[in-house]
């Protein structure tokens, strides 16, 4: 073996002194970004809180040694959200209760949640803590498949990408829990299926194809219970992956396809088996569950009203990722206004994708089929597009890195050693203005500057309310009266009083705007005979259902029953206008005996 | 950096520049897919200017991609 020269001995330590500066600043950005303030945001989405929420009450029927689907028809807690809130309650195709739904319907999304209740119990932190804790693991999975394809600086480019979308971080804080852990999947696909195709090449033997086949098995039996639409992402990377760099014999592909099919069989027999013993349900309900979901929503097509053409669907999926994020989706409008990824990665992202067919090789097709593979789903199936557009935000940022790979290779080749300097410059300057902008974004922007009929305003407060009436009352003598179910949403409250089972009921489906005062105050005269007091949370926004616009909460005969009641405890943020005003109304008597507790309220 | 930027066989070391100012060159997957850009690109330019030119571009975009998905199997299985 000869010895290395000592100027390249060097250059490589220089080199690697260089990568390990930029790695270090690339974990700081990470911290800056999403662990520096990590339980800053309280108010998390609501579809963020039905996974623990449940899990919540798995592990509570579990502790009482009762079946779940008895618990979820048995338990006060669910009667009174049946009868105050069917829309809400019964939701998902009107089939089945939502929270005995949500139990079966993702066994692998609640088995993951699990260690995080236990740990931290039924409340924001645990979902903000869970939320990061996947996407630090897609993060690093990512720069994991970006180093096994391009290389170590590529995969730095790749992280730094992923993190500067804002998608990315407000899905990380306040979105939907469901993602990161399904984004983390789709990279361990996207990792399998790189492997199984350098594997295949020169048709091996399927020996040598066996270990990336079960990975890619087990992926897609995880997905089957971890979401309805990440599983249909899998399984097209998987089809496309065996059918484009897999053997070049049917036979072979036939007997990949075999395999693949016996790992996902196995995954999903392994991890429901264990989810119905742990939680005494049976295998059925939980197949059922899952089966339910996944047609149900393709046969729901989009937002009800809002039919889209084929071009409007796949407009949608574009625009979101790359231009705005106008759409009707409730959960897409946590970003509306700004684009999914920033301008500087757009751009790179589409000279990468220049590249990538320019080249063609084997890494850039493992790159494409994943795009294809959610893109083409994206544009064809509905209108709840960014939000699933996320599963293909790591193989766009790899692309974008690949696609600044690209341009210094040829930079090089045309300007040689000279255009090192600015490249780099360029590159640091950009990148660290894009991640500067993100954080801005979401931290000043998103938190404080929304318009105040801006969706996700409704979901504000609600942590703090119930913590002020846990603070405040026992559930034993309160009554806790919500506006409307579209500004307090009833699974909010049973997530931030989980533990301490207040009654929650509407304003809403007792008075409307032609109630009158007497009827206002017989009514609380009759409720306080049971309560020692009564609570009543209104919000001055007028905003209607998301997505059928209308409207309920007209609350001005409790102010004409009530003159110069002055509110008990109010929110605001930022200086704004108050947007839950809370009214507390006592009995005049001492407090009775807490009695009727659950029982519907009399008319 | 080199690591899988660049294949052996397609590649012949040109710019991205240069290669795009000569689609003749391309090979026809090239060309599929660059294809298949182009019709969703359109499609989404024309969605607000004329729906029903829009949708005929979508479909154009799905049909490309079908067909040149269905001609990569059929190389690979019985051509090579």
């Amino acid at each position: 073996m000869t010895a290395m020269p000592q100027s390249q001995t060097r250059g490589s330590a220089k080199s690697w002194a260089l990568f390990a500066a930029a790695a270090l600043v690339t974990f700081l950005a990470f911290y800056w970004l999403f662990l520096d303030r990590l339980f800053v945001f309280e108010d998390v989405n609501m579809e963020a809180m039905d996974t623990p929420l449940t899990v919540g009450h798995l592990e509570r029927a579990r502790e009482k040694g009762v079946p779940a689907s008895t618990y979820f028809h048995s338990d006060p807690v669910w009667n009174d959200l049946k009868e105050q809130n069917p829309a809400g309650a019964f939701a998902y195709f009107g089939k089945r209760f939502q929270f005995e739904f949500f139990a079966f319907q993702w066994p692998m999304l609640s088995f993951l949640f699990v260690p995080f209740v236990k740990l931290m119990g039924v409340c924001t932190d645990t979902v903000s803590l869970y939320s990061t804790f996947f996407s630090a693991v897609a993060w690093i999975l990512t720069g994991m498949l970006a180093l096994r394809l391009f290389g170590r600086w590529c995969a730095l480019l790749a992280m730094l990408f992923l993190i500067s979308s804002l998608s990315w971080l407000i899905h990380t804080k306040v979105g939907y829990s469901a993602h990161m852990p399904s984004a983390s999947l789709m990279v361990f696909l996207a990792l399998c299926s790189f492997s199984y195709a350098r594997r295949a090449e020169g048709d091996s033997g399927i020996r040598r194809r066996a270990l990336p086949l079960a990975g890619m098995g087990c992926v897609l039996g995880l997905m089957y219970m971890e979401g309805w639409l990440v599983v249909v992402f899998g399984a097209l990377i998987t089809g496309f992956t065996v059918v484009l760099s897999g053997p070049r014999r049917v036979a072979s592909a036939l007997a990949d396809f075999g395999c693949v099919l016996g790992a996902t069989v196995a995954a999903i027999l392994l991890v429901t088996a264990g989810y119905a013993a742990y939680y005494h349900c049976s295998f059925s309900e939980i197949h059922n569950a899952i089966c339910d979901v996944m047609f149900g929503r393709f046969s729901q097509g989009g937002v009800p009203g809002q039919e889209m053409t084929l071009a409007g669907k796949m407009a949608y999926a574009f625009r979101c990722t790359f231009w705005d994020m106008r759409t009707p989706d409730h959960l897409d409008k946590c970003l509306e206004g700004f684009p999914a990824v920033p301008s500087l990665f757009s751009v790179l992202f589409g000279a990468g994708l220049l590249y990538a067919i320019k080249e063609r090789t084997p890494a850039d097709k493992a790159l494409l089929i994943w795009l294809v593979s959610v893109f083409s789903v994206l544009g064809s199936v509905f209108t709840f597009t960014h939000r699933y557009a996320l599963m293909a935000l790591p193989a766009m940022s790899i692309v974008a890195a690949r696609g600044v790979a690209g341009i210094a290779s040829d930079l090089f080749r045309w300007r040689g050693a000279a255009a090192r300097l600015p490249l780099v410059a360029g590159v640091v300057l950009l990148l660290g203005l894009s991640l500067v902008q993100t954080h801005s974004e979401f931290y000043v922007g998103y938190m404080l500057h929304k318009p105040p009929d801006f969706e996700m305003d409704r979901a504000r407060g609600h942590a703090a309310f119930a913590r002020w009436l846990r603070q405040t009352g026992s559930p034993h003598d309160t009554l806790v009266v919500l506006g409307d179910p579209v500004m307090f949403p009833h699974s909010c409250f049973l997530f931030n009083t989980f533990g301490r089972d207040y009654r929650f009921i509407y304003w809403s489906n007792y008075f409307g705007t032609t109630s009158t005062p007497e009827q206002v105050r017989d009514w609380e005269q009759r409720q306080l005979a049971q309560y020692r007091r009564i609570v009543c949370a209104f919000s001055p926004i007028l905003l209607g259902n998301s997505q059928t616009g209308a409207v309920n909460n007209d609350w001005r005969p409790f102010l004409a029953a009530h003159p110069g009641l002055r509110p008990a405890w109010t929110y605001s943020y930022a200086g704004r206008q108050p947007s839950i005003v809370v009214f507390e109304i006592a009995s005049p008597k001492s407090a009775p005996e807490p009695s009727g507790i659950h029982q519907p309220p009399s008319q | 950096m080199k690591k899988n930027l660049r294949h052996p066989e397609t590649s012949n070391g040109v710019s991205l520049v240069r290669w795009l100012s000569h689609p003749l060159a391309w090979s026809a997957s090239q060309k599929a897919s660059v294809l298949v850009l182009l019709s969703v690109g359109a499609c989404l330019l024309m969605f607000g200017v004329e729906p029903d030119l829009s949708n005929i571009l979508a479909i154009a975009a799905y049909l490309a991609l079908a067909v040149s998905l269905l001609l990569l199997a059929w190389r690979r299985f019985f051509k090579s």
